[in-house]
């Protein structure tokens, strides 16, 4: 045995790449691609498979487009200020009616318009979909434990992996982009759902069965009710997962605001891509205030106030306004959007990046200027790890790997790290540094571990501070949930702006996206270590660096780790985009292979990603259970009687889920 | 089992139900188990089932909650299960209603047995004849105060109108009266289990289960609760089954108590007989700080009346000791006790009352 393998291992000796075996997963794909091109119009499984989906799918985006146009856009912004008001609030409704203006006013009406109307059949179907599904899976422990590996892996999985195969079976345009949504936020609708459900009290449960409830009674009357707050938590959530990846779906031609962005980028336009960002954003603000609902108190008051006669005469006064908007809207200007109401930032935007580009690229005082840290990131950082990386033989890294894992993570770990990566040595598409995938991963996980490295350095005096000052982390907390609600491709455009492409803007967008959970998590440890045990310390006479570094820091180190894992996970999943802005390797590969029609080797990628993932995921998850401590995701079970649960309470109980 | 003879309580007042017959027990349990764990049948009645709980758990992986429990209540009585936590109280009240699936045994209620009936049947007994109050309240949070109280009747499906005049009559019951629109969570605890309370009134069930209803409250709210409840059951003369691990909350509500230790009971008994004659060292060492004076009467230490003896006054057999001993520390002779029909049936003298109140069995 020993000896066979040492002749393995010399045949191979030295070689960076694992020449001696081919998956041929690629050409396989490629021919499969070849296959669907040349039978899409006759085979059965697309003329009475996909083709009908397809076509369903484009109508219903094509309705709601129609829909939102002849409304126009004062019965637009009248309608979501009615619906807004009745659901979460007057201030809320001005709010939202206020970022339906602003849409306008960036003049980018039409895309934006796109862009709502997937978001709504997405939304649509994920809810359709998700709510009975998260139902099943609450009271049906077999059905939950049967489905998670599958929503595991639509979770992990980076969007583009598969949107590849959406673009397959469905064509270019609205439908690929709907399909991938859904497949995107389904999981996290099915998982919020319920573990909404499931947090409510066994006694509560028992109150119904007692009282003679049947199981569809104490569904309706008291499960259904009780939850109600997590679960309308769960689909503004959704939403928003939903709005991050429509944007994505720019790139497999579904147009909207991602569409005006990836132009932006693509041109080096980025007051364009800034515009684009901000109707993004003010979407975002638009759907959230739609869905939030009233905080406990106010929720309770207009339940009280409310009679019926009162309640008629709002409902009245309501579609009034809405009919009396619509009509103002025809008669003015038909209905578009006036081209004299305008707040574009785009020249602004653009004589700030000319300026930075002109004068902070270089010969800034002491820091040298953005170009400077760029070049000094490159050599003395990215390029010594990824060349020990690349040019190391594959087995070397392999073994080395899971060596690691094995000692810190334990045996199954280490096996599923070994498998992971031992896939990716068998990928040999025609990568961007013109050998194999293996090349391309590795120079990848170089980028990735230096984004993580930054990431957690910078997260973890954050996060202690905000665990440790209320009052910061309230100051923080908005900005945090505004980071993350982004879509990715919005941090992009500064660092463009500051450090033109290449992979340190890469890198830094993917810190950008991924600080909050990082953020958040320490946070979180910090803040839930028991108030007594603090309290203890301090009677022991411990100072306020003891108890930091005593108490509160070992507590929270499983938290912490977890906030690492996420950390991870978010920057796998914006590596797509940052090889859009050079970083090159798998990133690039994956939107070449998309865009140009080279699907073997996009989805070659797209597999690669994933090992990544398997292997930082697993190896950093194992860590975090592993550490005694305050775990994250345990002490968040929603009380019965917390109403309102923090919204972040919520994102981390997915993120930890 | 001991019948009681201190209270009066006249059957006569029952509301009549149908299966109600003067000898039929209104919740009958013959040989009740409930064994948790694997292969729970195979614990009932094997030598395993008579082992500490420990050593049952190492050796079968089993823990029996209930342990062949038996008793009767019979109509319009109140019926205290008193025991530690653990003792497995709660989980025999649950076997009642088949809230908990019973491992074995019979529970019948108006003479009917539930282990063989249908899941609808099962449904309407606890609709209408069977409420519970609940340890943490379970009130659902999302509704106010009237629709909690109205909630057993929705589930009937009685119609708005009918559901929230009778729940707002049982508001004023329980004294909150307009409170009906507050939410549960902006009343205190007390008030949140008179809610609970008037909840299991609602829809007028014959049988009331009690499942350590005033634990979690303050001593001073728990007395007025407790006051509460014994004023409710002079009124309406309700079935109950009352779990507490008080035992002055047992001696003060129960017509009679059993003392529940591990899954099984140790001792069932009137509040007297439990205090007077404790069966164990376990019972007794529940009992030891129970001013026996408040509890013991003086149809329960009296002596037969000798013929001819000069008495000093009279007092009733329900008569306590508390009342009696002012009148024997005036008197010299023994003071005649008399039944309910006024005759003499005993007497009580110093020594008699002294030796009944030192007494430590």
């Amino acid at each position: 045995m020993i000896a066979a393998f040492a002749v393995l291992l010399a045949r191979v000796w030295g070689n960076p790449i694992a020449t001696w075996w081919n998956f041929r997963i690629g050409p396989w794909i490629d021919s499969v691609e070849e296959w669907i091109i040349l039978h899409r119009g006759n085979h059965w499984l697309f003329r009475w498979g996909f083709d009908p989906i397809a076509r369903w799918l484009h109508n219903l985006v094509q309705w709601d487009l129609n829909a939102l146009h002849f409304v126009t856009w004062p019965g637009l912004i009248a309608l979501v200020v009615v619906v807004a008001a009745r659901v979460s609030g007057i201030r809320a409704a001005l709010t939202a009616g206020a970022a339906v203006f602003v849409i306008g006013g960036l003049g980018v009406w039409e895309p934006a318009m796109v862009t709502v109307a997937l978001m709504l059949v997405s939304v649509a179907i994920v809810l359709a979909l998700g709510l009975p599904l998260g139902i099943l899976s609450a009271r049906r422990p077999a059905f939950e434990r049967r489905t998670r590996v599958v929503l595991d892996a639509m979770q992990v999985m980076p969007a583009f992996c598969y949107l590849l195969p959406c673009v397959l079976l469905f064509d270019i345009g609205y439908p690929p982009a709907v399909v991938a949504t859904v497949i995107f936020a389904l999981p996290a609708a099915i998982r919020l759902t319920s573990h909404g459900l499931r947090g409510v009290p066994d006694r509560l449960m028992e109150v119904g069965t007692a009282h003679g409830a049947t199981a569809r009674q104490s569904l309706l009357k008291i499960q259904l009710p009780v939850a109600r707050p997590a679960l309308l938590l769960g689909i503004n959530q959704t939403i928003n997962l939903a709005l991050g990846i429509v944007v994505i779906a720019a790139l497999v031609g579904a147009e909207g605001l991602g569409q005006e962005v990836l132009a932006g980028l693509q041109h080096l336009d980025v007051g364009q891509a800034f515009d684009a960002g901000l109707a993004i954003v003010a979407v975002a603000i638009v759907l959230d205030r739609l869905t939030a609902g009233r905080p406990l108190r106010a929720a309770r008051k207009f339940r009280r106030d409310r009679t019926p006669e009162r309640a008629r005469i709002e409902m009245l006064a309501g579609a009034g306004a809405v009919v009396i908007a619509i009509v103002a809207g025809k008669l003015w200007s038909s209905g578009a959007f006036p081209t004299s109401i305008d707040f574009s930032l785009h020249d602004p935007v653009n004589r700030v990046v000319e300026w930075c580009r002109d004068n902070l690229r270089t010969g800034v005082p002491i820091v040298g200027g953005t170009g400077s840290i760029s070049d000094f990131t490159v050599i003395h950082l990215l390029d010594p790890i990824r060349d020990f990386l690349t040019q190391r033989p594959w087995w070397e890294v392999i073994c080395g790997v899971t060596a690691v894992a094995w000692i810190t993570a334990g045996r199954r770990v280490a096996a599923a790290c070994a498998i992971a990566l031992l896939v990716v040595t068998g990928l040999h598409a025609d990568g961007s540094a013109g050998g194999s995938i293996w090349i391309d991963t590795m120079d990848t996980l170089s980028q990735v571990l230096v984004a993580v490295v930054i990431s957690m350095l910078i997260a973890l005096p954050i996060g202690i501070w905000a665990g440790r000052s209320e009052r910061f982390f309230a100051a923080i907390r908005p900005l945090l949930d505004a980071m993350q609600v982004m879509p990715a491709f919005v941090y992009l455009v500064p660092v463009i702006g500051l450090f033109s492409v290449g992979r340190v803007p890469g890198i830094i967008a993917s810190v950008i996206y991924a600080l909050p959970p990082g953020i958040r998590l320490t946070a979180l440890g910090i803040r839930e270590v028991p108030p007594e045990t603090i309290e203890a310390a301090r009677s022991n006479g411990a100072t306020k660096f003891q108890i930091l570094t005593k108490v509160q820091l070992p507590l929270a180190l499983r938290s912490i780790m977890l906030g690492l894992n996420q950390t991870i996970l978010m920057v796998l999943s914006v590596v797509v985009i940052a090889g859009l802005v050079g970083g090159g390797a798998l990133g690039v590969d994956v939107v070449y292979g998309l865009t140009k029609s080279e699907l073997g080797l996009g989805v070659e990628a797209g597999i690669a990603i994933v090992a990544l993932a398997v292997v930082l995921d697993r190896m950093t998850q194992a860590w975090a259970v592993g550490v005694r401590g305050v775990a994250g995701s345990t002490r968040l079970r929603t009380p019965p009687r917390a109403i309102r649960i923090g919204k972040t309470k919520l994102l981390d109980q997915l993120e930890t889920a | 089992m001991t019948t009681t003879s201190g209270t009066e309580t006249t059957t006569g007042s029952l509301p009549a139900s149908e299966a109600t017959s003067a000898d039929t027990p209104t919740i009958s349990c013959r040989g009740v188990w409930k064994v948790f764990g694997p292969h729970p049948e195979r614990v009932v009645g094997s030598a395993d089932a008579d082992l500490p709980r420990a050593e049952l758990e190492a050796r079968t992986g089993c823990v029996a909650a209930v342990r062949d429990v038996s008793f009767d209540v019979a109509a319009g009585r109140v019926f205290v299960v008193m025991g530690l936590s653990g003792s497995g109280k709660s989980t025999l009240v649950r076997c009642l209603s088949r809230l908990i699936e019973p491992t074995a045994g019979d529970v019948l209620i108006d003479g009917d047995d539930t282990a063989h009936c249908s899941a609808q049947w099962l449904r309407d007994l606890r609709r209408d004849r069977v409420s519970m109050v609940f340890q943490h309240f379970g009130l659902l949070p999302h509704r106010r105060v009237l629709d909690n109280v109205a909630f057993g009747l929705e589930v009937q499906g009685k119609s708005k109108s009918e559901r929230h005049a009778r729940a707002g009559d049982m508001l004023d019951l329980v004294g909150l009266s307009g409170l009906g629109d507050s939410y549960p969570d902006e009343l205190s605890g007390g008030m949140q289990q008179r809610v609970g309370l008037a909840r299991a009134l609602a829809n007028d069930p014959e049988i009331l289960l009690f499942d350590e209803p005033f634990s979690a409250l303050d001593p001073l709210i728990r007395r007025d609760m407790q006051d509460e409840v014994a004023r409710l059951q002079r009124e309406l003369k309700k079935t109950v089954v009352f779990i507490t691990h008080d035992l002055h909350e047992a001696l003060k509500l129960g017509d009679e108590i059993a003392i529940m230790r591990d899954g099984r009971f140790v001792q069932v008994g009137t509040p007297e007989a439990v205090v007077a004659h404790p069966v164990d060292d376990y019972v007794r060492d529940f009992v030891r700080d129970v001013p026996r004076e408040h509890v013991l009467t003086a149809g329960g230490i009296m002596r037969a009346p000798v013929d001819g003896e000069e008495t000093a006054g009279t007092v009733t057999e329900t008569t306590l000791v508390s009342d009696l001993l002012p009148i024997v520390v005036e008197s010299e002779r023994p003071v005649a006790v008399l039944d309910g029909d006024g005759r003499v049936s005993g007497a009580v003298d110093r020594l008699i009352v002294l030796r009944a109140l030192a007494e430590d069995d």
